[in-house]
């Protein structure tokens, strides 16, 4: 057997983790274009001073706290795909649900948060800077959601008993800190901006 | 015998509807897309009627018994409809299926050695995604108030219900290319990491046929830019149907308002790579086939692909010279018109490299070779017209007349078009195992190439003139009525290219059935698409191929007796 002749075999055997890896890394650069743009849009509106938007403390606080329950979240995922791959890559721990848990919690403390900044008088329709907010928000949590569909998925996996590709759970992993990652510059760049 | 049945109704689905073969759904994308061009192309006579007829009906071969305005004629509505759907099928589901889907699926894999692409599920999803949304953009049609009608880039406030457009036309528009956007990125990540991961070995990135290059940097600009236009959009949508206010202004805004400028900025920001995205396969295919059909290498074709790699990073910088006219400072405007220009240093260099390698070559005009030497004319044109465009003092006149729509007629419209029919009637007998009737394929490309060049040439006069683009009726002004018989035979010369694309039509489809059986390698060309038997079995490849060569080596001294070497042969006496 020639060496290229290996190469070539060794190429259809090692594309398949590869190839996923990349193929999740573009994806999420599109996700972040898409972001870039909305918060590059939510930028010139400030900076053409179309509107103000003013939050009060414990809004940002509750903010905050939400944020911390992602991160949990997500430090949770990272927790229980570790044990996963300790333990033989069968059973599913407490860590993964948790890590659901949390991230429910985190979408429930979204809206919650939406609330509080409707009844401090800052609508969709009269402040275009809170309409962005709920915008991307909003997309942010179409996100999480299909994160969570995609957790469902795994979950219903893992009790079954089948066996799920090492690399399947790995990228599930990488697109919920991902969102979580993403949030976090989100949030950051509201506090920085507003 | 009911499981027979059922496992052979299965295989019809899974080869031929939800195939998951590049090939296959290469084929379905080029179906659909040649459908879309002839619609979009109706249309577009229409809107050549109502230019050069305006107070007649439609005659019954233009199919006027459709149009339910008053007795036939084409009512300013209706008139605004067609010129929107005009533009906006043609770019988004006929040129992009036809070059990105069609070509990009069923060149990439074959011609860089690989199997398929790297996620052939997601591709057959790409593809359902596309038709999903061209049937949401046609069904707008059945709506009360009618189809999008505030042009191809939807500027609001007029597609906004407060700033003029009622009804929901416009949000199916929006809803549209926002599903198109997420099968275009489908495509588009799929299209990157073959490229990347799926090469055969020694398939190198400069062994790579230039058309693969040009594919796969449209790829790349559409992942990066169809995200800006979906963020666009989204705003755009909620502002259309939840009554946000992102993009109005003024007396029009009840609150606080926004700003419609910002739309144009990011409707640019996209659009101007998306000219981009939709040229750069022609121009990988045109570097490829001159250089078959010239029997020489390619000339400069790492120059080549680096001026297209250089021109797609500024092409992400220079939105601006679409929006001259909305007030911008000065110091910006210059800006922008710098930067555009720098374009064309790349763009005249490998420009020089295609006459180069045209250049003491042994020309073979067969139909492809004649189609490409067309993008190299009608690419002159457009591109040489872009420069005033991008000259802020002239195109501050020019904005918006009819220069503009020759302009991109030219670039885009003409260009894509020889540089589409180059693909298939080169391809073609890869495609469908038969070779195009070459006497009706050159009919059909006189007879394109001459009624094209007066159609878009006549339309920058008349734009030159004075007459801007998207009038319902150029007569109501004094100063255009001289423009009528030049609106007139634009018109009858439209005609005539419709009529030659029917030909087209029929030699395709006939083709099909009763055509040529077509040899392995008709074209004698190198790459790796040539090498196998037809039909091409899902798989492509029963082994992976070692690469050895580069894609263009036509004429090579070291070969004895033939003019050309595959990709995979050693030629002796090289190094
Ligand atoms: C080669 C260099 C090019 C230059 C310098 C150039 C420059 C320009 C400029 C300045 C405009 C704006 C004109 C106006 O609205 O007043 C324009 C419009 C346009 N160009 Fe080009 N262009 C070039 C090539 C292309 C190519 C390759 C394509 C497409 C494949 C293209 C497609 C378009 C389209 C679609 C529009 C009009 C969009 C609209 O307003 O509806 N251009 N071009
Ligand atoms: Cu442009």
């Amino acid at each position: 057997m020639s060496p290229q002749v290996q190469s070539a075999d060794l190429l259809q055997i090692e594309c398949d983790y590869e190839t996923s890896k990349m193929g999740v890394l573009v994806t999420f650069g599109g996700i972040i274009m898409l972001f870039v743009t909305f918060l590059a849009t939510f930028s010139a509106m400030v900076a053409k001073e179309l509107a103000t938007i003013k939050l009060d403390e414990t809004t940002i606080i509750v903010a905050g706290v939400t944020t911390i329950i992602l991160i949990m979240s997500s430090v949770l995922f990272h927790k229980s795909y570790s044990l996963w791959q300790k333990i033989n890559e069968v059973t599913i721990s407490n860590y993964f649900y948790a890590s659901i848990i949390f991230g429910i919690v985190f979408l429930f403390g979204q809206i919650n948060l939406w609330k509080m900044i409707v009844s401090a008088g800052f609508t969709s329709h009269s402040n275009v800077l809170a309409g962005m907010v709920y915008l991307i928000g909003g997309v942010h949590a179409v996100h999480l959601i299909a994160g969570l569909t995609v957790l469902g998925w795994l979950w219903y996996q893992l009790i079954q008993s089948r066996q799920v590709k090492p690399v399947r759970y790995q990228m599930i992993g990488w697109f919920w800190h991902f969102l979580t990652a993403l949030w976090c510059i989100i949030f950051v760049f509201f506090l920085i901006v507003l | 015998m009911e499981g027979i049945k059922m496992s052979s109704s299965k295989s019809i689905m899974s080869t031929h509807i939800f195939s998951t073969d590049h090939k296959t759904i290469g084929k379905q994308f080029l179906f659909l897309g040649i459908f879309f061009l002839l619609f979009g192309g109706f249309q577009a006579l229409l809107i050549r009627w109502q230019l050069a007829y305006p107070e007649q009906p439609v005659p019954w071969w233009l199919l006027g018994f459709i149009i339910n305005g008053e007795a036939g004629m084409i009512t300013p509505d209706v008139y605004n409809q067609l010129f929107t759907m005009h533009g906006t099928i043609m770019i988004f589901w006929a040129i992009t299926p036809l070059l990105i889907g069609a070509f990009g699926n069923f060149l990439i894999p074959l011609q860089i050695g690989a199997k398929d692409m790297a996620f052939p599920t997601l591709n057959m999803l790409s593809f359902w995604t596309f038709f999903l949304s061209g049937v949401v953009l046609l069904s707008a049609y059945f709506l009360p108030t009618g189809a999008a009608s505030g042009g191809w880039t939807s500027y609001p406030p007029l597609s906004l219900p407060a700033g003029g457009i009622p009804g929901l036309g416009q949000a199916f528009w929006t809803l549209s290319i926002t599903l198109m956007g997420v099968a275009t990125m489908m495509g588009a990540i799929n299209y990157v990491i073959t490229v990347i991961r799926l090469r055969a070995p020694g398939m190198t990135y400069f062994r790579m046929p230039l058309s693969v290059w040009g594919l796969w940097l449209t790829s790349i600009l559409n992942v990066i830019f169809v995200p800006v236009i979906a963020a666009g959009l989204i705003m755009l949508l909620i502002d259309q149907l939840l009554g946000t206010q992102f993009f109005l202004a003024g007396r029009l805004a009840a609150g606080g308002g926004g700003d419609p400028l910002l739309f144009q900025h990011v409707f640019w920001i996209f659009g101007h790579p998306e000219v981009y995205i939709l040229i750069l396969p022609v121009w990988g295919i045109v570097s490829e086939l001159l250089s078959v059909f010239s029997r020489k290498p390619a000339f400069g074709a790492k120059v080549t692909v680096i001026c297209m790699s250089t021109i797609v990073v500024l092409s992400s910088i220079v939105w601006g010279h679409h929006m001259y006219t909305t007030g911008m400072s000065p110091l910006l405007g210059k800006t922008f018109m710098f930067l555009t220009l720098l374009i064309s240093i790349p763009s005249s260099i490998f420009f020089f490299n295609w006459l180069a390698t045209l250049w003491r070559g042994s020309l073979h005009f067969d139909p492809p070779m004649l189609h490409t030497m067309a993008v190299i004319w009608v690419f002159a044109i457009g591109g040489l017209t872009g420069l005033y465009n991008a000259t802020v003092t002239a195109d501050i006149y020019l904005h918006d007349t009819m220069f503009v729509v020759g302009h991109f007629h030219y670039t885009m419209a003409a260009s894509v078009l020889f540089g589409g029919y180059a693909a298939i009637a080169h391809w073609y007998p890869r495609m469908f195992g038969r070779m195009l009737n070459p006497l009706l394929s050159k009919i059909h490309f006189w007879g394109t190439f001459i009624t094209i060049n007066l159609v878009f040439f006549n339309m920058m006069v008349t734009g030159y003139a004075g007459q801007h683009r998207r009038l319902y009726y150029p007569g109501e002004f004094e100063f255009l009525q001289p423009l009528a018989d030049m609106n007139i035979f634009i018109t009858i010369m439209a005609f005539f290219l419709g009529a030659f694309q029917i030909l087209f039509l029929y030699n395709f489809i006939h083709s099909m059935l009763k055509g040529k059986v077509a040899e392995n390698n008709p074209w004698k060309a190198n790459t790796l698409e040539w090498t196998m038997d037809y039909p091409i079995p899902h798989g492509n490849f029963s082994t992976i191929p070692q690469v050895v060569n580069g894609p263009h080596e036509y004429s090579n001294p070291n070969i004895k007796d033939a003019d050309w070497v595959c990709q995979t042969v050693k030629i002796e006496g090289d190094s």
